[in-house]
């Protein structure tokens, strides 16, 4: 629970130097200050909300916008104000009933340059807190006055009733009513701090998010990854087609070796036929060929003994011995062979006759020798045959005598031949069948064997090249697999980031999920409460209204923040057009009272002008609720707004002050002030008192009004 | 403020109960990192401090957990 205990202003606007207590007895909670308009109740709410909430609690929201200094400040004396206000204030630890007080300093300054223009200085604020050994600066102010008074609550605590009724006047546009009634129900209930939970988690999912789009959003990565998966699968493939083709290629090859056992194994069983055969058809031949030569020999042999003069002798030999008889006279007479010729031509060549004439050339010697060396040539023919007769006849008689029977030979001769010649035939036959048997040998069982060696062999070459070409493939693959595995160490790196962020977003979107339904939920249930509470207070402060009263059946607070009104039948009413002036302030502060209750949470209801335009029984009832409810009310009250309740004021009254604006002198004031300039001055005169200070004139203008 | 604190814990609990199970026992690790954050928002409230930064390294560690926990099952 916080309580304002007291305030003190120095030079903010009217209040030069005010100082005001506020009521802390919970039996009279109430803090009355009449004052009448223009004399300084709205300044004095300014002035608290910006000590205790600072610049943005200004009116337009910043400290340059709005005017501290008071208006006629003689820049003559200085041209620098200083404005300060000082907060009294304790927090109160509603179990243990403990409390700390702190002392609130806000300053400014403002430099005079002429009578328009002014410079404005920095604010500051410093904040104390009252501790057994003395006061003490706190650290962290800002942060300490946001958690003891929520600046959201600034709205709520602090009313301007006509403000107020921004709440439910349709002077925005629907949209901005019902943020500002949704706003104060958050800052309410502190669901601001949950909000603020879900604002900074937001911010950090935003973070994620922008993390993930750096990443490439996964798309890049995933289809890289689903390419490398891709190849992985085609590789795996490759491989199992690799083991299936060499486990084909295996029993392939033993099926081969198998087939060419059994072809080796019957060649080599055939081969053993074969080859003794093949031995004796070359034995055959050889002897076949040995017998052709032996038979060409022999009738060589046998032709030689055919010869034409041995055979003439075998025929007629009494002519032969005759004829070579007379041969051999010409031999021994010396007529063959013919030698003269030669003779003749040494002489002639030399130049002498063998008688030792001299043969000169043209000498008659000479051309003897030459004629007859004519004749002897013409000799030269049958000389020679005669010649080669005696030399075959000589032959003849040599070899017969060396031989028994020529004919016999010729005989022996024949026959042999014909020996030779049935050899032959016996070999040509032999030969024949040998050849024969050898080339029916190869027709057997070879050809099936053969067939199956090649038809395996034909699937040996075929599943090579297969697995040639499938190794081809597991090649490239391989390489393509290869060159992305250099990415891939970076790659999983980045994915491994990129599910971590995903993991973080997922983990921003679930803490978001559980605020959001968390406020929502909240909101909804408070909402509903505020909703019965405002309709309570709201109906039993118009009870009284004879003419509101009839007329309004029930105020509800729905869930999109709408405040709505309904007559009898359930008609729905427009606050602004069927609820009169008293009707719409009592619906604001229903609103707000039901609001301030049900957040249990407990400050000082500062209200400015709350019964304006009411009648009497409405004020009271307002009052009344007011009051008894609040924790710590301070109201800023016109003297019209107190007539008739103040029988109410006197029970609920702790503290009661009266402004005064010595400016009204002499219009609305009896007496001067004479202070000599425009100030809010203030006495202690009660809701029923008057002093010289305050006593106002009868009929003055402020009576009757607001 | 406002709010109870065992109504809070409540309301929040339930709405926990209400996020998809991303590994069992994640309701209960979800709830302790949102209260968590819950808890540095109100101590934020009493003295500034990195808030932004303190959220995200919760943020970041509930995130690790489901990252750990979802490449176990
Ligand atoms: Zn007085």
């Amino acid at each position: 629970m916080i309580q304002i205990h007291a305030a003190h202003f120095h030079n903010f606007r009217l209040l030069r130097d005010v100082k005001v207590t506020f009521s802390r007895d919970p039996n009279k909670p109430l803090t009355v200050i009449r004052a009448e308009n223009d004399t300084g109740k709205t300044t004095l709410l300014t002035g608290l909300t910006w000590a205790l909430f600072g610049d943005k609690a200004l009116p337009g929201d910043k400290r340059s916008s709005f005017r501290l200094h008071p208006i006629d400040w003689d820049r003559t004396q200085s041209s620098t104000v200083k404005t300060r206000v000082e907060v009294t204030f304790a927090a109160v630890d509603e179990e243990s009933g403990e409390e700390v007080v702190y002392e609130i300093e806000r300053s400014s300054s403002e430099s005079l340059i002429d009578e328009d223009n002014y410079e404005v200085g920095p604010t500051n604020v410093a904040l104390l807190r009252h501790t057994p050994q003395g006061v003490e600066p706190v650290d962290n102010t800002s942060a300490i006055l946001e958690s003891l008074l929520p600046s959201s609550l600034k709205d709520i605590f602090f009313i301007d009733g006509d403000r107020a009724l921004a709440f439910i006047e349709a002077t925005d546009l629907e949209r901005v009513k019902r943020d500002r009634v949704g706003k104060a129900v958050r800052a309410l209930l502190g669901l601001d701090l949950l909000d603020k939970a879900s604002g900074h988690v937001q911010i950090v999912r935003q973070e994620i998010v922008g993390n993930i789009k750096k990443l490439g959003a996964g798309t890049e990565i995933e289809r890289l990854l689903e390419r490398y998966e891709k190849l992985e699968s085609t590789k795996q493939e490759l491989l199992d087609k690799e083991s299936s083709i060499l486990s084909d290629l295996e029993a392939t090859d033993q099926r081969w070796r198998a087939a060419r056992q059994n072809l080796d194994e019957a060649l080599l069983a055939g081969a053993q036929n074969h080859k003794k055969l093949k031995y004796d058809l070359e034995r055959s031949e050889s002897n076949l060929e040995s017998a052709r030569k032996d038979e060409i020999e022999k009738y060589q042999r046998h032709r030689n003994l055919i010869g034409f003069s041995r055979m003439l002798f075998e025929l007629a030999p009494k002519h032969i011995q005759t004829a070579a008889q007379i041969l051999g006279d010409l031999e021994s007479k010396k007529v063959i062979p013919n030698v003269l010729p030669t003779v003749i031509e040494d002489s002639l060549k030399s130049g002498f006759c063998i008688c030792g004439t001299e043969l000169s050339v043209g000498s008659k010697q000479r051309a003897v020798l030459e004629r007859l060396h004519e004749e002897t040539h013409q000799l030269d023919e049958p000389k020679e045959r005669l010649r080669e007769l005696n030399e075959s006849a000589k032959r003849i008689f040599r070899s017969s005598s060396n031989d028994d029977s020529a004919i016999g030979s010729l005989r022996s001769s024949y026959s042999s031949i014909l020996e030779t010649k049935k050899r032959q035939t016996e070999l040509e036959s032999e030969v024949g069948d040998l050849r024969a048997r050898i080339r029916g040998m190869g027709e057997f069982n070879l050809t099936e064997l053969e067939r199956t060696l090649a038809q395996e062999e034909k699937e040996k070459n075929r599943l090579r090249f297969e697995a040639g070409k499938n190794d081809q493939e597991l090649k490239e693959v391989i390489k393509q697999l290869s060159s992305i595995e250099r990415e891939r160490t970076e790659l999983e790196r980045k994915v491994a980031k990129l599910t971590g962020e995903r993991s973080k977003e997922a983990a921003a979107v679930d803490i978001l999920g559980v605020l959001t339904a968390t406020t929502e939920y909240l909101k909804g249930e408070t909402i509903d409460q505020i909703s019965d509470k405002m309709n309570e207070i709201f109906l039993s402060m118009i009870v009284a209204d004879t003419d509101s009263g009839a007329v309004i059946r029930k105020a509800v607070l729905t869930r999109d923040n709408d405040i709505e009104v309904f007559g009898p039948g359930n008609r729905r009413l427009e606050p602004d057009t069927d609820l009169n002036g008293a009707s719409r302030r009592a619906l604001t502060l229903a609103f707000i009272l039901a609001l301030v209750e049900v957040s249990g949470y407990r400050a000082p209801n500062i209200i400015d002008t709350p019964l304006g335009m009411m009648g009497t029984e409405v004020r009271q009832a307002v009052v009344r609720y007011a009051a008894t409810h609040a924790s710590q009310l301070i109201m800023f009250l016109t003297g019209s707004e107190i007539v008739g309740v103040e029988d109410l004021l006197d029970q609920y009254a702790g503290e009661s002050i009266t402004f005064t604006n010595s400016a009204h002198f002499p219009t609305k004031l009896v007496n001067d002030p004479r202070t000599g300039r425009m100030e809010t001055l203030v006495c202690r005169c009660n809701h029923r008192q008057r002093c010289e200070l305050c006593k106002r004139r009868v009929g003055s203008l402020d009576f009757g009004d607001n | 403020m406002a709010v109870d604190q065992r109504k809070l814990i409540t309301v929040m609990k339930q709405s926990v109960s209400d996020i998809d199970l991303r590994y069992p026992g994640y309701h209960k690790d979800l709830f302790d990192f949102v209260a968590q954050i819950v808890f540095l928002e109100r101590e934020h409230e009493q003295r500034a401090t990195q808030i932004k930064n303190k959220v995200g390294d919760k943020v970041s560690a509930l995130g690790q957990v489901i990252y750990k926990k979802s490449k176990d099952l």
